[in-house]
């Protein structure tokens, strides 16, 4: 069952277009991370299922309870949407118990009890309760505003890139905690950021945005696999993108003949790979794969980065220059001749 | 704001400050220095005539009774005073204590009748203002007017008269009162001013607020309706003037005073100015001109749109007695001040 | 008067220099300026001690006789009941107003937020002036709020209008989220992150309640200043007068006390970076926006459109020959060069404490810093009188003469060129100079090259603030101005005095002309500040 349906949104800021007929369906229980690049209206799209903005078109259900259409709405209040802004946006007047306690109808020891067992869910110590909000550290006050947000008990929580404001250092550990948490409570989830790791890692469910308009959305691996267009690929990781001649389910480019999911197309297209797909082998006359030359050595320690020109198979000019991956144990240096081998099969995309 | 501020810009403002500052240390120039308490239009007439008479200039400085009398007393040996002008006599006799001035030339001294100065002519006086009543007909009807000033302390009165407690004028009229009647009564008196009268600032404010019909009648002196009917009349074509006679205090007629400094440079000049103001010419301006004050010299006429002093049965009060210290001691006492 | 920049602003900007490295005040330079500061300070203390030593030498007796008595029961009644009726109406106004140019689409709120801070633009006395022209019998305590409100509502509208605008929507946002309805939000999230700002402005104008003359003298509503001055001229320096500015300064002192109580321990700058998003805004129902427009209207009204109007129609009925007489000029010359001496003075006077501040922040700089700030609480008259007692005992050649003038705007007008002075260091961090000194340039250099052309706009808007400060300024002038000299105000008065309203218009106009460009600049520097 889905908990969330978006149906047809459209907003228009004046002239600019910031959602474009965007449709979506959340499954109950499950993590819907919207990623895209700054602009793209993911942030208008949060905003307006929470109810702080409401859309010129189309409808917005939740478990069947219609939110949003043509005829009414029902303001931010009355939604129960949990919402964790990107600071946490704490009451800067209040102490960190009665932060959380916000939205409790409940009184006295229950409260208290409650209070109490939302900041464990969330690790924070109990002596921290009578702390005020600016004397907490991002992480603790990102924590304190996740319980707040859970103590209502919400039919679905939304996370507006509440992660960008950490050190790098504890992003991960806090988006484990975080997954951990809403997984155990069971809460459908919407969270939004610009970042693709941080995206791929969260969710059940993909969605990309870009320009006011949902381009995919589906689980990360396809997504990330199968990308429908260049720049969703670029946007999702590093991705090696080459014209080739598809025939007969192999793609003919630079790398050499290299398979290929074409579905039965043949013609020319553009093709995607991903930079875990190119394997480095030494220069072994006979193997199957790209002969290359490495121009550039980049040592890091456990990897290694390599920029390697590609050899036309015909020819023996150089051509092509990719970035190539490579374990800190195999680390050829410049102007050593390797091979370039495809694992798996490189992307096709739809020619529009 | 811009951060280059133009350098000549600059040096204008530093030169502006520097004149600025330097201003009050400008040196004593030649002439007179007077410390006028007195009305400033009129000290500018007398300051006039007397010029245009010897060619002495003269720099007025413009200020309070009070306040220019107790900065004479300051100022004491140092003052740059040459001559001090005041509307009452308190802040003469405050002056004269304090042994600040020089005694009256006698030939200037014969100029005024021996009523108006104090018989040790240390200082003279200059003009005169009687106390009055100044009522509003349609108000107060003319067979409720009090017969004298004491009465207005009387359950009676109460919220129907007004007056200016603050000003050196009605402090030399409670004065006065506390030369002729005592101190006991006039602190009755007073209580009974606490309780029955509102107060304003200034007699102009107690005169506009009668014509208004705000308040029903107000204690103030003669010459502040005669100037006013002499402009436009609007504050106070209202109201009518009483005057209390039979020697009551009310009928109090006040001596403005003029003395020499005895620490001024300009001995000889500065008696040669109260000589002028006293004398036929400067009594003169007070017959014909717009101040409506009462002439004190020997014979001098006064305005003839005002009621002749001879007629005001002023009680006979010693000028030089008046102590308005006391006075203002009392009225803080009763709640006044 | 203006008002200084708030206590908040200046605890923030203490805060932020503390973050700094303190830098050890080395060599003799640094001990040169710790003397001058402590200098300034010490003769800030100045009107404290004469309060404190006229006590001592007045004796107990006299005191009791003076102080515990019906008038200054009176008094006090007067002064309490005009500031616990005044100050909630102005808050009420203030924020009301402030929310609805803030946080509303009510049409026209560029214009309305301007209109709402010009009333600073006119003397209070001013305003008086205009209620009493067009209203002659009002007095009394109604008249004295109306008048209060009307002259001082932009003290509150300043800072709630600026806090408002740099609230952080997120947080409003999730209030929403957790259930809240729209009023429930602004009561139990908006308004308590408004405290600051409300306490600091309801201090400013408590503090202008207790110091203004001319308002209440023409209203005929009696306070302890119109009875300081009354008892001065009747007595000079006598112990009346002097015991009631003890008193008046304890009131002042007492509401420093429960301001600082008020504003409670918790601060309330926006916690987390944050995103710089757009402020939400309420979309009023048409019934609203007549209100909101009503309300606005009104108060343009009563506050700007009677005193111009009556203005207008002073100048009107005056014609041409109130502008003659010759004695207009000299009156704006003399208040343009006591403001432009003063204003460079009491700069002047600043930079010793500004540098400390920013440079070397500490015990030390604190102390002296709190000195002032109580000084400058004090109401006008009370400096005035502090100075003319110790002119004339310990000073006498400067006794009547404009340096003391000076001094007495130096002692009320240095906390508003510190505060921007401060800020105007804090734009140039000591590694500038340090950067310079590595590029070759002699500590000496570094400092006139780097840190005070950096600092000069910020210099320049604290001279400014202090230069209009000294063009109203009414009470010290009337009491320590040379005789002979008159500023624009004080021939204000003496027109309105004299009940010449008519000769006391060009005055009143001339004054509001020099208050509009630096009211314009207050302006556009709230709106900026704010948006950062």
């Amino acid at each position: 069952m889905n908990a969330l349906e978006l149906i047809s949104l459209n907003k228009s800021f004046g002239a600019q277009k910031a959602l474009d007929d965007i449709c979506l369906s959340v499954p109950t229980g499950s993590r819907t991370v919207i990623v895209g690049p700054s602009g793209s209206g993911k942030t208008t799209l949060l905003r307006m299922i929470a109810g702080f903005e409401f859309p010129d078109a189309g409808s917005l259900t939740l478990n069947g309870q219609v939110l949003v259409d043509s005829t009414h709405a029902v303001p931010a209040y009355q939604r129960q949407i949990g919402y964790v802004p990107q600071d946490g946006a704490l009451f800067p007047h209040m102490t960190v118990a009665a932060n959380i306690g916000f939205g409790l109808a409940l009184t006295g020891t229950a409260r208290e009890e409650r209070i109490k067992a939302l900041m464990d869910s969330v690790s924070l110590d109990a002596n921290m309760a009578n702390r005020w909000p600016h004397e907490l550290s991002g992480g603790q006050q990102q924590r304190v505003s996740l319980a707040r947000a859970l103590a209502q008990q919400p039919r679905l929580m939304l996370l507006d890139e509440p992660f960008s404001a950490l050190d790098t250092g504890l992003r991960s550990a806090m988006r484990k905690m975080v997954a951990r948490l809403l997984e155990d409570a069971g809460v459908t989830t919407i969270l939004v950021t610009h970042d693709q790791g941080e995206a791929l890692s969260f969710a059940d469910q993909l969605a990309v945005m870009r320009g006011g308009r949902l381009v995919q959305s589906g689980h990360p691996m396809d997504l990330y696999r199968y990308p429908d267009d260049e720049q969703t690929a670029h946007f999702l990781g590093e991705a090696v993108v080459m014209p080739a001649r598809i025939e007969s389910g192999l793609a003919h480019c630079d790398l050499g003949p290299v398979p290929v999911n074409s579905n039965g197309f043949s013609g020319n297209a553009q093709i995607m790979l991903r930079p875990e797909q190119l394997q480095l082998s030494g220069a072994v006359a006979g193997n199957h794969g790209c002969p290359a030359v490495v121009t550039e050595r980049d040592f890091a320690g456990n990897t290694c980065t390599l920029t390697v020109e590609l050899r036309s198979p015909v020819s023996q000019d150089l051509g092509r220059s990719l970035l190539v991956r490579s374990s800190g144990m195999h680390a050829p240096p410049p102007g050593s001749d390797v091979q370039l081998s495809v694992l798996g099969a490189a992307h096709v995309f739809a020619v529009s | 704001m811009n951060s280059k501020v133009p350098s000549f810009l600059k040096r204008a403002l530093l030169v502006t400050a520097l004149l600025s500052a330097g201003h009050a240390f400008a040196a004593d120039g030649v002439g007179l220095l007077v410390y006028n308490a007195q009305h400033e239009s009129l000290t500018k007439a007398w300051v006039a005539g007397f010029t245009e008479e010897t060619g002495i200039p003269v720099t007025i400085r413009n200020g309070d009774d009070t306040e220019m009398g107790n900065q004479i007393v300051q100022e004491g040996a140092a003052s740059p005073a040459d001559v001090f002008l005041t509307e009452n006599s308190p802040a003469m006799v405050l002056v004269d204590n304090a042994k600040l001035f020089a005694p009256i030339a006698p030939t200037t001294l014969e100029q005024v009748d021996a009523a108006y100065r104090p018989a040790h002519g240390q200082w003279i006086g200059i003009a005169a203002r009687s106390t009055v009543f100044v009522y509003n007909p349609a108000k107060l009807a003319e067979k409720d007017l009090p017969k004298s000033l004491l009465d207005l302390a009387k359950p009676e009165w109460k919220g129907r008269w007004a007056a200016s407690p603050a000003g050196a004028d009605f402090q030399a009229i409670v004065a006065a009162v506390l030369e002729q009647k005592g101190e006991a009564a006039t602190l009755d008196w007073l209580k009974g001013m606490k309780t029955n009268a509102t107060v304003y600032r200034g007699n102009s404010a107690v005169l506009k607020a009668v014509n208004a019909g705000q308040i029903d009648s107000g204690v103030i002196y003669h010459y502040y309706s005669f100037v006013d009917q002499s402009k436009t009349g609007e504050n106070s074509k209202n109201t009518q003037l009483y005057y209390f006679k039979h020697q009551d205090p009310g009928a109090f007629v006040s001596t403005s005073g003029a003395g020499v400094l005895a620490s001024s440079k300009h001995q000889e000049e500065a008696q040669k100015f109260v000589k002028y103001i006293t004398g036929k010419e400067g009594q003169e301006i007070l017959h014909s001109g717009t101040s409506f004050e009462y002439a004190v010299g020997k014979d001098a006429p006064s305005n003839p749109k005002l009621t002749p002093l001879k007629d005001l049965d002023a009680p006979k009060v010693d000028a030089s007695k008046l102590d308005s210290k006391k006075a203002v001691e009392l009225m803080t006492q009763a709640g006044i001040l | 008067m203006l008002p200084e920049t708030l206590p908040a602003q200046v605890a923030a900007a203490s805060s932020a220099s503390l973050r700094l490295k303190p830098r050890a005040l080395t060599g003799r330079g640094g001990s040169w300026v710790v003397a001058l500061a402590v200098g300034v300070s010490l003769l800030s203390l100045l009107p404290i001690a004469f309060v404190l030593g006229v006590s001592w030498a007045t004796g107990w007796a006299t005191i009791e006789a003076l102080v515990f008595r019906p008038r200054v029961a009176e008094l006090l009644i007067n002064t309490v009941l005009l500031v616990l009726i005044t100050l909630p109406l102005c808050i009420l106004l203030g924020t009301a107003l402030a929310w609805l140019t803030e946080r509303t689409n009510l049409p026209g709120r560029r214009l309305w937020s301007l209109l709402a801070v010009a009333p600073l633009a006119v003397p209070a006395f001013v305003h008086s002036y205009a209620w009493v022209s067009l209203i002659p019998s009002i007095h009394g305590l109604p008249a004295g709020v109306l008048v209060s409100v009307i002259a001082y509502f932009p003290f509150l509208y300043l800072p709630v209008a600026a806090t408002l605008r740099r609230l952080d929507p997120a947080i409003e946002d999730v209030a929403e989220s957790l259930g809240l309805k729209p009023w429930a939000v602004f009561f139990r999230v908006v308004l308590p992150q408004l405290r600051l700002a409300i306490c600091g402005g309801a201090l400013l104008v408590g503090l202008h309640l207790l110091a203004e003359y001319g308002l209440y003298a023409m209203i005929r509503f009696d306070t302890f200043t119109t009875a300081i001055f009354d008892q001065f001229k009747s007595t000079f320096n006598g112990p009346a007068a002097n015991m009631l500015a003890g008193v008046l300064a304890l009131c002042c002192l007492a509401m420093l006390t429960v301001e600082s109580a008020a504003r409670g321990k918790a601060r309330y700058a926006r916690v987390g970076s944050g995103s710089a998003r757009e402020q939400r805004t309420v979309l009023l129902s048409r019934g609203t926006v007549m209100l909101g427009l009503g309300l606005q209207g009104l108060t343009c009204l009563l506050a700007l459109g009677v005193p111009l109007l009556t203005l207008g129609r002073w100048l009107i009925a005056g014609g041409v020959e109130v502008w003659g007489g010759g004695e207009l000029l000299p009156a704006l010359l003399q208040t343009l060069s006591f403001g432009v001496a003063g204003a460079l003075l009491t700069s002047l006077a600043a930079i010793p404490i500004a540098w400390l501040s920013i440079r070397a922040p500490g015990k030390l700089q604190r102390l002296l810093e709190g000195c002032n700030y109580i000084t400058s609480s004090l109401p006008g008259i009370v400096v005035a009188l502090a100075l003319v007692t110790v002119t004339i005992h310990f000073a006498r050649p400067i006794y009547q003469t404009t340096l003391t003038v000076l001094l007495a705007y130096l002692l009320m007008f240095l906390p508003r060129a510190l505060v921007s002075l401060r800020a105007g260091f804090a734009q140039a961090p000591v590694e500038l100079e340090n950067i310079a000194q590595s590029l070759g340039r002699s500590p000496l250099r570094a400092l006139w090259l780097i840190t005070l052309r950096l600092a000069a706009p910020g210099a320049a808007a604290g001279a400014a603030l202090v230069f209009l400060a000294i063009t109203n300024e009414l009470t010290a002038t009337l009491l320590l101005a040379p005789n002979g000299t008159r500023t624009l105000a004080t021939g204000f008065w003496a027109m309105t005095s004299e009940i010449d309203y008519a000769a006391a218009a060009p005055y009143a106009l001339l004054m509001v002309l020099l208050s509009l460009p630096l009211t314009a600049l207050l302006y556009h520097q709230s709106r900026r500040t704010a948006g950062r």
